[in-house]
């Protein structure tokens, strides 16, 4: 189940999605650096909209329609030459783990039946299971917690987010997978993956409760149509 | 537009991998890859005929690792008044029994095979005149069986065989010296392979090619049957043989490699069989001792050897659940969890029945199948359907003599096979599997049973035989053998006693009269105290009813074991019995991953991929329908 994004400030004029809006764009690192402007806090400059009290039978009071006061727009930064979109990380990381987790919950649930029921019929290595969970423990969860403590650390600007890191946990995960179903069997990548698959549950975990203690939000920013060439991630208050 | 329709496909890729993973059979590749790759070079510059010639996974039948127990085969006296020739000088003995004639035979499948044979426990005798004219060696009678470690110098109990592409490998037992002239009587042994292999246990060796064709020689060697599943079995073939498709749409090819006389590629339907033995109105004889290749490209099962009027066999089906099977007699249906059955007599419906069997029920079903002489093999096919995994077994218990006192004997042995789940969510995906923690066993003669610890160390166990209903209870060290004997008082003066094979309780000869007869003096025995009488015990007789008519034998036991049945009791001279030995490695692929499997694996690549990228802020493949 997804949680839903909240709007933040948008200086584009075409409605956002559900998870997602628009700010303006990063600085680029050729550009002359304008002067750090705080990100915006997106809920903190528009109200909350209040919400419409239904009348209760027994109480027969008007109904007083508040006017919605509409949440101003606010740049962050002084240049606006593109358009940066904001997703929501947290909601990101939840979507990306609907995957991993099926994979290695409906994978635990065949190894939980093999090993309990069949005993003397199943093996299986619980070194590679680990060998998995830790590679997804230290390196998914760690990068996630870096990326938000390095967000945070540096609020105003964001951090950059690094394809090549990613690339540089894969290349170990596709290593080992590969040696393992070529040299060892199928079923011992299998249980590998499985390891792995399931540390994407504290990345969530990581996401929400630094969230909380830090009481910031974390948006990835990036532009709608060239989500490469450049992506970061932003803490807001 | 385009990132969009590439994430389309690898999230429709990665949905199927997940559908596909619970019924997928990857957890079975527990073998490398690369004998899969080596095969596919080789199958790519071979001829089209040779290509079946692929690499064999590992399955109940074709494996490289077998613990099972030789049973003290034909270690009786021939005649006690039998003189003995040698170079112009009569010999005459007494009593003599022969040593164990039954031989271990080895069937390899690939190239450079690395077999080793070892004996984890096993008892010796000392024979030390042999018959030529027979061809075994015989044994005084003031011999002692010994275990083999408490000979003076115990030696020579492991052999190094090497096999090559479909050869074969044959040990004689009774050739086998462990020391001072000592040969193995019997015992657990323990047989593992680098490469697959099959491993046959028969009670006598061919003393020959046979060229005439339903020659009793040929009988008297090698009766009986033995029963596969799966789709290749490198073996040898007495006579007669049946493959049952049980799979629409299968190809088999039958490979003579002794002659090549008995060639042919077949094309069977779901539920059809072939029948290749003995009919000389058809001018049909089956194969002559021929080593034979079965390749299929779906499991088949097979039943083969040569068919008599004791023989007994299990059967096997496609998920213990659809059967096709040559009928010698009599259907034994045992239902360990319950289950619907429809089976058919395809010929005569004598024996069909449609209805259903509770939990744990057996029912015997009578095909009255025709008697048809020597040069004939006597069957019906029968196809039953079941909705649960059940145990089949077909016999053929003398039911064409007309003396009264051999009607019913059964002759043969077998390891009895359960069934074991290797898919999760689906009801397909039973294959047979021999080691277990319960069984349930059907007695329907007399017969020894032996249960084999595969454990390494202690294993509880309790047997309880259902016309008596005195649990045994004992425990047995690491790979001990007990053997149950159940018998009649009425025709060979034995009772239902048990031989517990210890190291420290080496059994003895006891002579017993008045049939010339040696049996093992089994230690300790099942007493039962008679009330009636003050003060004295004696064993319970089991009478022929006892043992016929339902009776069962209940396993249990803390760790898996084997369970041996062997109806050797009612061929005392010449006992009769081949079996194919299942081996204990779970079902395993070596070959290249199927469909399904390659699918979930690829699609584990993906979701890892998945993963990585959203932790560095990514867009999920999952939000590529979102905006």
């Amino acid at each position: 189940m997804s949680t839903p994004e909240k709007k933040v400030p948008v200086v584009k004029q075409t409605p956002p999605s559900s998870d997602e809006t628009v700010a303006p764009p990063e600085p680029t690192a050729t550009e002359p650096q304008p002067a750090p402007v705080p990100a915006p806090a997106p809920e903190s400059p528009t109200p909350a909209p209040v919400p419409a009290v239904a009348p209760t039978p027994s109480v027969a009071k008007p109904k007083v329609k508040k006017p919605k006061v509409k949440k101003p727009k606010v740049a962050v930064s002084k240049k606006d030459t593109g358009k940066f979109k904001q997703y929501r990380y947290r909601t990101r990381i939840l979507k990306g783990a609907i995957l991993p987790i099926l994979y290695g919950v409906v994978s635990f649930q065949m190894l939980n039946l093999y090993v309990y029921e069949f005993p003397e019929y199943y093996k299986y290595n619980i070194m590679i299971i680990l060998l998995g969970f830790l590679l997804g423990l230290i390196s998914i969860s760690s990068l996630t917690f870096f990326n938000m403590l390095r967000a945070k650390k540096n609020r105003g600007n964001g951090v950059k987010l690094n394809s090549v890191i990613g690339v540089a946990i894969y290349i170990p995960f596709l290593l080992i997978l590969l040696t393992l179903a070529l040299f060892y069997g199928l079923a011992l990548a299998w249980q590998f993956s499985m390891g792995f698959f399931i540390t994407a549950i504290f990345p969530i975990l990581i996401v929400i409760f630094y969230e909380l203690s830090s009481k910031l939000k974390f948006f990835v920013e990036e532009i709608p149509d060239q989500p490469s060439e450049g992506r970061r991630l932003v803490a807001v208050q | 537009m385009i990132s969009r329709i590439i994430k389309s496909v690898l999230l429709l890729f990665c949905v199927i991998g997940l559908l596909f993973l619970p019924m997928s059979d990857i957890f079975l590749y527990n073998e490398s890859m690369d004998t899969g790759f080596k095969d596919l070079i080789r199958v790519s510059s071979e001829r089209v005929e040779h290509t079946d010639y692929h690499t064999s996974d590992i399955s109940t039948f074709v494996n490289d690792y077998f613990i099972f127990y030789v049973p003290a085969g034909n270690s009786r006296i021939l005649d006690n008044r039998r003189t003995y020739d040698y170079g112009g000088y009569s010999y005459r003995y007494g009593d003599y029994i022969i040593a164990n004639l039954s031989s271990i035979q080895l069937f390899s499948y690939e190239n450079g095979a690395e077999i080793n044979v070892e004996w984890l426990n096993a008892t010796a005798i000392n024979g030390t005149i042999f018959d030529v004219e027979n061809n075994y060696w015989i044994v005084p009678s003031t011999s002692v069986i010994k275990w083999i470690e408490d000979l003076p110098k115990p030696q020579n109990l492991k052999r190094k065989i090497r096999l090559d592409e479909y050869e074969t490998h044959e040990i004689q037992l009774n050739n086998w010296v462990v020391g001072s002239d000592y040969r193995i009587l019997s015992g657990v042994v323990k047989v593992t392979s680098d490469y697959p292999i099959s491993v046959m246990h028969h009670k006598q060796y061919a003393t020959g090619t046979v060229d005439e064709y339903g020659y009793d020689m040929i009988n008297y060697n090698w009766d009986g049957i033995y029963s596969a599943y799966g789709k290749k079995l490198f073996t040898r073939i007495t006579g007669d043989c049946w493959i049952s498709a049980l799979e629409a749409n299968t190809i088999i090819n039958v490979w003579d490699y002794s002659d090549k006389n008995d060639d042919v590629t077949l094309n069977l339907d779901r539920f059809e069989g072939w029948a290749y033995c003995r009919n000389a109105i058809f001018e049909q004889y089956g194969f002559d001792d021929d080593l034979v290749l079965i390749s299929a490209d779906k499991p088949v099962s097979i039943v083969a050897g040569l068919q008599s009027d004791q023989c007994f066999t299990q059967m096997f089906g496609k998920d213990g659940r659809d059967f096709l099977f040559p009928c010698f007699g009599k259907v034994l249906v045992h239902a360990p969890n319950g289950a619907s059955i429809e089976l058919e007599d395809k010929s005569g419906n004598q024996g069909s029945y449609k209805g259903t069997l509770d939990k744990g029920e057996m029912k015997i079903f009578d095909f009255k199948v025709a008697y048809k002489l020597r040069g004939y093999s006597s069957f019906e096919w029968a196809q039953l359907l079941s909705s649960e995994p059940v145990l089949v077994y077909t016999f053929a218990n003398n039911q064409w003599y007309l003396d009264e006192n051999a009607y019913g004997m059964i002759s043969g042995e077998e390891y009895v096979t359960t069934y074991k789940k290797t898919t999760e969510y689906y009801s397909h995906g039973w294959v047979p599997y021999p080691a277990d923690t319960e069984f349930k066993i059907p007695i329907r003669s007399r017969m020894h049973l032996t249960i084999i610890n595969l454990d390494n160390s202690g294993n509880d166990l309790e047997v309880d035989f259902s016309k008596l209903h005195i649990p045994y209870k004992t425990q047995l060290k690491a790979h001990q053998p007990v053997t149950f004997d159940f018998s009649t008082d009425s025709y060979y003066s034995m009772n239902m006693i048990v031989e517990d094979t210890g190291y420290k309780q080496p059994p003895e000869w006891n002579y017993r009269d008045p049939h010339n007869r040696y049996a093992l003096d089994h230690i300790p025995r099942i007493d039962v105290h008679d009330d009636d009488v003050e003060g004295f015990e004696f064993r319970q007789k089991v009478s022929w009813e006892n043992i016929t008519k339902g009776s069962t034998v209940k396993i249990e036991s803390a760790h898996p074991v084997l369970v041996f049945i062997n109806y050797d009791k009612d061929q005392s001279y010449y006992p009769q019995g081949v079996d194919l030995i299942p081996g204990l490695t779970p079902p395993t692929r070596r070959s290249l991953p199927d469909l399904p499997a390659t699918i979930v694996f690829i699609s584990g690549i993906v979701i890892a991929i998945d993963m990585v990228m959203v932790a560095i802020g990514k867009r999920s493949i999952v939000e590529v329908f979102g905006k």
